[in-house]
């Protein structure tokens, strides 16, 4: 039998398997910067809507009520003859800055607890531990409900209401990485060098903790954006008139057998701005060798320590 | 009553008042008047054809019986408006006035203060006859703020109950009351057997109540539905027509309207204004747009600055675009308000309501105190679509006025509180079937909006004017129909210029049912003579 | 094995304590009286005074916790202030509505998730793939409301097919009515699922072990179907039993867009009417039923991959 046909094979299989690595790659940069771009975008229009052309959401033209897409109002109008794609354009304001907000702070706060407790372990480990699964087998929505009966209308009640239960995922992914990161050489090597541990949580550690967050984060983007929009849908979120894109499905949605766009275009918009940000944790997913999830791993890992 | 349009809760904080006197300044209405009532009501038909007996009627509700079955203290329409369905009172509610129930006639003395009730053969649902002694017991508890802590003030010119004989009855009042026979043909005046409540309680009655009602309770799941049969014993030969009606409790106005279009369900209450028109275009569906006991209002805190200034709370009138908002939110399904108070009985039409006048409203604020506007924060129930549209309206004409209006949408419950004690906004607006009254008469309703001891703070605007209050005094003290109606007519007026809450709309209840159903009628009260319905093929 | 489940047991309670705590305190919080919501507003000063103390509101909030504790120990939830009736017997019926819910719910997810993670796994990285991946992206931007509503518009209203709203009283009126919903709760939770297995298989695809059996010639699918679904099936447990408490979110606002008699819509309407003894009763339930099938999830987990040392 031909001996020099198995090399032959074996290298056309590394050839294909390293074009199919390389088009990998150019995929998820191109998931990725697709995301971003439509982010970009979104924001873009949001925060320059003046310079747009876009003016006062709040503009009503009771004559104008109900109008179907055209071209004067490519949305169609509301209720109370507001043009539709205005509001949405002013509404990414408030969902954008809402999301931005409810993921960073939780973001730097979970990984900031979730890197101590994984790293110095004992006590503190153990209180962060028992918080977070407090934390997580609360009921989210009782508490969301409770803050925002507590705080009062608007969007106050939903941003506290993220910011105390939204870290517990975080520090519960990070000190799952540190768990294995505190383990490996160069941590090692750094305590032996004497460096503090602050410095080598910081300086050493955090970046290769991050990455687990780092995805998450995009998810929870996603599911922040859909919680403030779930609020107004009860009526508990933004305040009358803001053009909340959540606020304005429910305006909608007694009118979506008569006037479809006033509920859908918004939830589009909603739907849109969800997917590009999937698409950026996708991409960065391959990037950091993580994937997205939701699983929060807790005491399946603690039990295997 | 009170009830949540977006259904999230339904907050029951208004009591309502009483039935309507049958319009008779003081003639009882003889035994002839009570079967002729009889005959109207089971003899014609308001829609054509031959009542037939048998077959279910689905419906659709907004609300739910969840607080019990029990009428002394039901505290919703949810409850109240199956209650009625089950109970029956000495005097009922037929449409808007009052006629013979459980008492087929009744007499008074001359000073109005001795009433005497000749009752009717009836028996409850379980087969035990309606006796006098039943009655007593009803009315005494009726009569007792212990028991009747909800509806105090209702009962509280009651004084002692006699029974005569097993027929007859009568009543004593402490003084002359002139809403006496609306207030004692309320839900929570309803005549329960006395052996049973006696026997199992209040708690296990409002889990399974026996009335002498058309129909009785089959199967009662909260929030889920509640399942009434025919009363084989009813009093009205041949009613109810109907073998059994499902409520189902459907909190989702969108749901309630889809299930109806699907044949799911043949009625379905509390229909979106903005679904009316496409409605009444479907085919094998009719809509029915009934005159109510339902308002809706700005109201003010008038004890704030500036709204303490009777200039500032007309200018804001004037500044209101009531037509448009008419027009716009309510599809035109209502009439702009002359009063503060709903059309109940003497209701009068020549009081002119506030034209939109923009110039008139400039003008006023600045003859006021505050002549370069302000800043003011109306509170509105969170989830109630009209009340949001209708405050957006507002906040955009109120500012061209130089007012600048935050709109604070709240939890209705938490809300309601804050407000009647004072430390909710400067103006708010409550959901549009939450003040309704339950009575026919304008007394309670009336003492509410305009006599701050009567409970509610003037529904929390704190106005307070002796002359108001000492009318509704003087109206309350007689039985004079038209001594009464000069006294609310006046009242009205004095309202409409001290303008302690801007009047917006006297609102309708919007039905819907499949044409298979015959009969069906919404009482300006809220509730439905469901015994008069009948299913067509 | 028994240590391990005796120290996750003992973990638990811990947390169990907190969850009626933070529950208990978060409620008495939340401004608004109770007597006044349930008597209306015209009840006398004296009637709301009656009813506070009939309810026990008056005493301590340490009286009233310990009271909670100790009837909850026995089940006993006290009566619902708001419907005026027992807990217990109320919750029965709910719980059976919202776990045929969830239950349907998981079932849907998984016949979704399963084979497109399958699929998407093996055709990584071309159209099929990324198709999927769109799918999963948008199903999981979807606000919940929003996707019911169309499902209702579409199925309902359009094709007749389904009801658009309650329970029903037999099993197949309770499978038809609750399908749209299922879908809806479904496919908010399919995402999650197929995302996870996804990786999870390609993971799988590159271990050693994968390798091993095709060196020893067994065909691709017989690798599917033998190795690869073992594995993914510990990864779905895993996923559905840690997103528990994510999918019971989920559950509440669906069962207010269907208008289901379940414990999501008992819970809104509670916190709403400030019915403290249900929104303790139902947050504790909630609690508990998370902290069980989280527990449940890690021993059936530890079951099924030996790898997890005890």
């Amino acid at each position: 039998m031909s001996a020099g046909a198995i090399p032959a094979v074996a290298q056309s299989a590394a050839t294909r398997l390293r074009k199919r690595a390389r088009a990998e790659r150019l995929w998820s940069s191109f998931t990725l910067w697709l995301g971003v771009g439509i982010v970009a975008f979104i924001a873009f229009v949001s925060f320059a809507a003046p310079l747009l052309g876009f003016h006062n959401p709040n503009e009503q033209h009771l004559l104008d009520a109900l109008q179907p897409p055209s071209r004067a109002h490519p949305f169609g109008t509301d209720a109370l003859g507001r043009d539709i794609l205005t509001r949405v354009v002013y509404g990414g304001r408030i969902d954008l800055t809402f999301a931005f907000v409810t993921t960073i702070i939780p973001f730097a706060l979970g990984v900031l607890l979730g890197c101590w407790a994984g790293y110095r372990g004992g006590w503190l480990d153990t209180v962060v531990n028992r918080l977070v699964d407090i934390v997580v087998a609360f009921p989210f929505i009782v508490l969301i409900l409770a803050i925002v009966t507590i705080t009062g209308p608007g969007l106050k009640g939903a941003y506290i209401g993220v910011f105390a239960v939204g870290w517990a995922l975080y520090a519960r992914l990070t000190r799952g990485e540190m768990l294995v990161e505190r383990e490996k050489e160069y941590i090692l090597a750094a305590r032996t060098l004497g460096y503090s541990p602050r410095r080598i949580v910081m300086r050493h550690a955090l970046p290769n903790v991050l990455r687990a967050s780092i995805v998450f984060s995009m998810a929870d983007v996603v599911l922040n954006i859909l919680l403030l929009s779930s609020l107004s849908y009860l009526g508990l979120g933004a305040i009358p008139p803001s053009p909340e894109w959540g606020a304005l499905v429910a305006d909608g949605k007694d009118l979506i057998l008569t006037a479809w766009w006033v509920a859908t275009l918004p939830g589009l918009a909603i739907v849109v701005t969800g997917v590009a940000f999937s698409l950026i944790g996708d991409g960065l997913a391959d990037r950091l060798g993580r994937d997205f999830t939701l699983t929060t791993g807790g005491e399946a890992d603690a039990g295997g320590r | 009553m009170m009830s949540r349009r977006n259904g999230a809760a339904a907050v029951a904080l208004i009591a309502a008042l009483v039935l309507a006197a049958c319009g008779g300044s003081s003639k009882s209405s003889s035994t002839n008047a009570g079967s002729q009532a009889d005959n109207a009501a089971a003899g014609t038909p308001k829609s054509g054809g031959t009542p037939k007996t048998g077959g279910t009627l689905v419906f659709a509700r907004s609300l739910d019986a969840e607080a019990g079955l029990n009428p002394i203290n039901a505290p919703n329409n949810g409850s109240i408006f199956t209650i009625q369905q089950i109970f029956d009172q000495l005097v009922e509610v037929d449409g808007n006035k009052l006629a013979p129930g459980l008492a087929e006639s009744w007499t008074h003395s001359a000073d109005a203060k001795t009433w005497t009730f000749k009752l009717r053969d009836a028996k409850f649902s379980n087969g035990s006859p309606v006796t006098a002694q039943d009655v007593k017991f009803s009315i005494d508890r009726f009569a007792d703020p212990k028991i009747n802590t909800n509806y105090a003030t209702l009962g509280s010119s009651i004084g002692t109950i006699k029974v005569i004989d097993p027929k007859t009855v009568q009543i004593k009042l402490k003084e002359v009351d002139g809403a006496f026979l609306e207030n004692i043909a309320m839900f929570a005046a309803a005549i329960v057997p006395k052996a049973v409540v006696e026997k199992i309680g209040d708690k296990a009655f409002a889990n399974k109540p026996i009335g002498s009602g058309p129909f009785l309770v089959d199967k009662y799941q909260r929030r889920e539905e509640t399942v009434l049969k025919r009363n084989p014993y009813y009093w009205r030969k041949g009613q109810p027509y109907l073998d059994e009606v499902q409520f189902k409790f459907v909190p989702d106005a969108n749901t309630r309207t889809l299930e109806l279009r699907s044949g799911q369900v043949d009625v379905a209450d509390g229909i979106p204004y903005n679904q009316v028109n496409s409605l009444k275009g479907a085919s094998g569906l009719k809509v029915e747009v009934a005159d109510s006991l339902k308002w809706d209002s700005i109201f003010f805190d008038t004890k704030k600055k500036p709204l303490d200034d009777v200039k500032v709370r007309q200018a804001l009138a004037y500044a209101t675009p009531t037509d448009q908002i008419l027009k716009t939110v309510l599809f035109g399904n209502g009439q702009v308000a002359n009063s503060q108070i709903p059309r109940v009985k003497y209701w009068d039409e020549s009081v002119k309501p506030y034209p939109f006048d923009p110039d008139k409203a400039k003008q006023l604020l600045s003859q006021s105190s505050a002549p370069s506007g302000f800043n003011l924060e109306l509170q509105i129930p969170s989830g109630d679509a009209v009340e949001k549209q209708t405050a957006e309206i507002i906040k955009d004409e109120w500012g061209k006025i130089g007012v600048k209006v935050n709109i604070v949408p709240r939890d209705f419950g938490t809300m309601f509180s804050d407000w009647l004690s004072g430390k909710g906004g400067d103006a708010a607006t409550f959901p549009g079937d939450a003040l309704s009254s339950d009575t026919l008469s304008d007394d309670e309703i009336a003492a509410l909006m305009y006599d701050p001891k009567a409970g509610l703070s003037s529904l929390g605007t704190f106005y307070d004017n002796p002359k108001v209050t000492q009318l509704l005094k003087d109206a309350k003290g007689t039985i004079d129909d038209n001594k009464r109606r000069q006294d609310f007519s006046q009242v009205q007026t004095i309202g409409m210029q001290d303008v302690p809450s801007v009047p917006l709309f006297f609102t309708k209840s919007v039905s819907a049912y499949r044409d298979k159903v015959n009969n069906f009628q919404t009482y300006p009260i809220g509730w439905w003579p469901l015994r008069e319905v009948w299913m067509g093929s | 094995m028994t240590g391990y489940i005796l120290r996750r047991i003992v973990q638990a309670i811990p947390v169990l304590i907190g969850i009626t705590l933070a529950s208990f305190l978060l409620i008495h919080l939340v401004p608004g009286d109770p007597a006044r919501i349930i008597l209306g507003a015209r009840a006398t000063p004296q009637a709301i005074a009656d009813l506070n103390h009939q309810l026990g509101l008056d005493r301590s909030l340490v009286a009233q916790y310990g009271d909670f504790v100790g009837g909850a120990v026995h089940l006993n939830f006290g009566e619902s202030i708001k419907q005026n009736t027992a807990i217990g017997p109320l919750l029965g019926s709910r719980i059976g509505v919202t776990l045929f819910l969830l239950l349907y719910a998981v079932i849907i997810s998984i016949i979704v998730a399963v084979p497109l993670a399958i699929v998407s796994a093996l055709r990584r990285n071309r159209p099929a793939d990324h198709g999927i991946r769109l799918f999963s992206m948008v199903t999981f931007a979807m606000p919940s409301f929003l996707l019911g509503l169309l499902l209702i518009l579409f199925f309902s209203l359009k094709l007749g097919w389904l009801p658009t709203a309650g329970y029903g009283d037999t099993l197949s009126e309770h499978v038809k009515s609750l399908t749209l919903p299922a879908i809806t709760v479904g496919l908010y939770l399919a995402p999650i699922l197929l995302r996870t297995l996804r990786v999870g298989i390609i993971e799988t695809l590159g271990t050693e072990f994968v390798e091993a059996a095709r060196a020893r010639g067994l065909s691709e699918r017989r690798v599917v179907l033998k190795h690869v679904l073992r594995n993914s099936l510990i990864s779905t447990v895993t996923v559905l039993g840690l997103n528990v408490g994510f999918l019971l979110s989920g559950l509440v606002i669906i069962e207010n867009v269907f208008a289901l008699p379940g414990m999501g819509s008992e819970l809104v309407n509670a916190i709403l009417a400030r019915d403290y003894p249900m929104v303790q009763a139902l947050t504790l339930i909630f609690g508990v039923a998370v902290v069980m099938i989280n527990l449940l999830t890690d021993l059936i987990y530890a079951e099924l991959d030996p790898r997890v040392r005890l």
